[in-house]
C-alpha cells in the first residue's frame, strides 16, 4: 500500500512538475517536487523505505532534467536515507520543523551535486546562492504544505472510516 | 535496541550499494557519447506520454483562449502573409534558376556537394531551459530519432538528439553547459569550439588574438565534427575580449530564441560513418 501511494505521489510529482515548467520556466530550477515526495516518504522513519524513495525520485528527476543520469538520484538518495536517520531520533511534525528540514535538505542536496559534477567535469555549472536560497524557500514551504495537508486528509479519512464502521454496527 | 542497531548497520550496507550503483551509472557516462542508459531511455518512454499529454492539454486550452481574444488581429495578420507569400513565390523562383546556374556550374568541375539534407518536424512536449542543463522532450512522428540527429529551427541550430525511445527524444540544446559545437565565424570562415555556459549564453573558443572578429558577427556551424552539416546559424558575436592563452574571448548570443519552441526540425543528414570518423592516419589503402 505504502509503494503504491509512494508511486502515485511520484506521478502526481511529475505530472506537476510538466504543468509547472509549461506555465514558466523558472518552475522547475525554484522548486523540487520529487525531493518533496522523497522527504515524505523517508520521515517515517524505515530507512530501506527512505533509500529507495530517494533513488526513485532521485531518477524520475534525472530522467526530466539534462545533466549526467544519476546526479539526482545519488544527491536524492544521501539526503532520504538521512531524513529518515533524523526522523527515527527526532519527531518532526511541527509546520517550522518541516520547513526546515526541507530547506537543509535541499541545500544538502545542492551541495552534493556540486561536489559529484565537480569531480566528474571541469567546468560545473554552479548554481547561483540566490537561486539554492529561492529553491530552499520555495521547496520548504511546498513541502510543509504537503506535508499540513496530508496530515489533515489522513485525519478526515480516520474520521470517515470510524463514523462508516459506526453506522455498519447500527444496521446490523 | 541491538536489533534496531543491526537494522541501521544493514541499511547503511543498503545505502553504500546504492551509491555505489548511482557512481557507476554516472562514470559510465564519462567521456560517452552514446544515447544515455537503457534506464535513462526506459524513463523518457514512460515520462514522455505524461509530458505529451500536459502539452496537449496545454495547447487545447491556449489555443481556445487565444482564438477568442485575438481574432480580430490574426484576420490582419493573414492578409498581411498573403502579400508576404506572393512576394517571396517571386523570389523563390528567380531563387530557382540561380540553383539550376549553380547545379550545372557544380557539374562542369566536378564538384562534390555537401551532405543532402532533408527535414522532419517534431513536437517540443517539455522544456527545461532555465538550469544548468538545458534540455527538450520532443515527440517524433513516424520513424524514430537517431542519437546525434540534429536539431534545428526556422532560426538555427538547437542541439542533438541525445536518447531515442519510442516516439519520444531527448536534446541536449546547444546552451548546455556541457555542449559544444564545431563553428566558424561566416565572414571570415575562421573556425572555433562553440560551448554552453551556465548563464545560457554561448562562447566561441579557440580563436586566435590576431584573427578580426566583430561584433555583430555571423557564427555558423563548420561541419567538422561529425555531427552537425556546414552552414547552419548558431548565433552572433555579442561581445570581443583578448583572453588567456592566445585565444580572443568571444560571447555569442544563440539565434534562436529557446523561450518561444514549440515544434522543431529535426535534420535527416547522410552522417559520416563511424568507421571513417574513428580511423586513424595512415590507415587508408590497408
Amino acid at each position: 500500500m505504502a509503494v503504491v501511494r509512494f508511486l502515485l505521489a511520484l506521478a502526481a510529482a511529475a505530472l506537476l512538475h510538466l504543468l509547472g515548467s509549461r506555465i514558466s520556466g523558472h518552475f522547475p530550477v525554484v522548486v523540487d517536487l520529487f525531493l518533496v515526495v522523497a522527504l515524505w516518504a523517508a520521515r517515517s522513519g524505515h530507512l530501506t523505505a527512505a533509500i529507495a524513495a530517494g533513488s526513485a525520485a532521485g531518477l524520475v528527476t534525472d530522467a526530466l532534467t539534462g545533466g549526467p543520469f544519476g546526479l539526482y538520484a545519488f544527491a536524492d538518495t544521501i539526503v532520504a536515507y538521512a531524513t529518515a536517520f533524523a526522523a527515527r531520533r527526532l519527531v518532526i511534525e511541527r509546520a517550522f520543523g518541516v520547513f526546515l528540514l526541507h530547506a537543509m535538505a535541499v541545500a544538502v542536496q545542492q551541495a552534493v551535486i556540486l561536489g559529484l559534477l565537480r569531480a566528474l567535469s571541469a567546468g560545473p555549472s554552479l548554481p547561483g546562492l540566490t537561486f539554492v536560497g529561492f529553491r530552499m524557500l520555495a521547496t520548504g514551504a511546498l513541502g510543509t504544505l504537503a506535508a499540513v495537508g496530508a496530515r489533515r486528509l489522513e485525519r478526515r479519512w480516520g474520521r470517515y472510516r470510524r463514523g462508516r464502521r459506526s453506522k455498519l454496527r447500527i444496521g446490523s | 535496541m541491538t536489533g534496531s542497531g543491526s537494522g541501521e548497520r544493514r541499511s547503511g550496507w543498503l545505502l553504500v550499494l546504492a551509491l555505489a550503483a548511482h557512481l557507476i551509472l554516472l562514470a559510465s557516462q564519462v567521456g560517452s557519447r552514446s544515447g544515455g542508459t537503457r534506464l535513462e531511455s526506459w524513463l523518457l518512454g514512460a515520462l514522455g506520454p505524461i509530458a505529451g499529454a500536459v502539452d496537449l492539454t496545454g495547447d487545447t486550452l491556449g489555443g481556445v483562449g487565444r482564438a477568442i481574444s485575438t481574432q480580430g488581429r490574426l484576420r490582419e495578420e493573414n492578409r498581411q502573409l498573403e502579400s508576404r507569400v506572393e512576394q517571396l513565390e517571386r523570389r523563390l523562383s528567380a531563387l530557382h534558376g540561380v540553383e539550376g546556374d549553380y547545379a550545372r556550374l557544380a557539374e562542369a568541375v566536378d564538384y562534390a556537394r555537401g551532405l543532402e539534407v532533408a527535414l522532419r518536424v517534431a513536437d517540443v512536449v517539455h522544456a527545461d531551459l532555465e538550469s544548468g542543463q538545458r534540455l527538450l522532450v520532443l515527440r517524433v512522428e513516424g520513424e524514430r530519432a537517431t542519437i546525434d540527429q540534429p536539431v534545428v529551427t526556422e532560426q538555427g541550430l538547437i542541439g542533438r538528439v541525445v536518447i531515442a525511445q519510442g516516439p519520444w527524444a531527448k536534446v541536449q540544446v546547444i546552451t548546455d553547459s556541457s555542449a559544444s559545437v564545431g563553428a566558424m565565424i561566416e565572414r571570415t570562415r575562421r573556425q572555433g569550439l562553440v560551448r554552453g555556459s551556465p548563464s545560457g549564453e554561448l562562447e566561441l573558443d579557440f580563436v586566435p588574438l590576431q584573427e578580426d572578429v566583430r561584433v555583430g558577427d555571423r557564427i555558423v556551424t563548420a561541419g567538422i565534427d561529425g555531427i552537425y552539416p556546414r552552414g547552419l546559424p548558431v548565433g552572433f558575436v555579442v561581445d570581443v575580449r583578448p583572453g588567456e592563452d592566445l585565444f580572443h574571448r568571444i560571447r555569442v548570443a544563440p539565434s534562436v530564441d529557446f523561450g518561444r519552441l514549440d515544434h522543431v526540425y529535426l535534420l535527416e543528414a547522410g552522417r559520416v560513418p563511424e568507421a571513417i570518423l574513428g580511423a586513424e592516419v595512415g590507415d587508408g589503402g590497408r
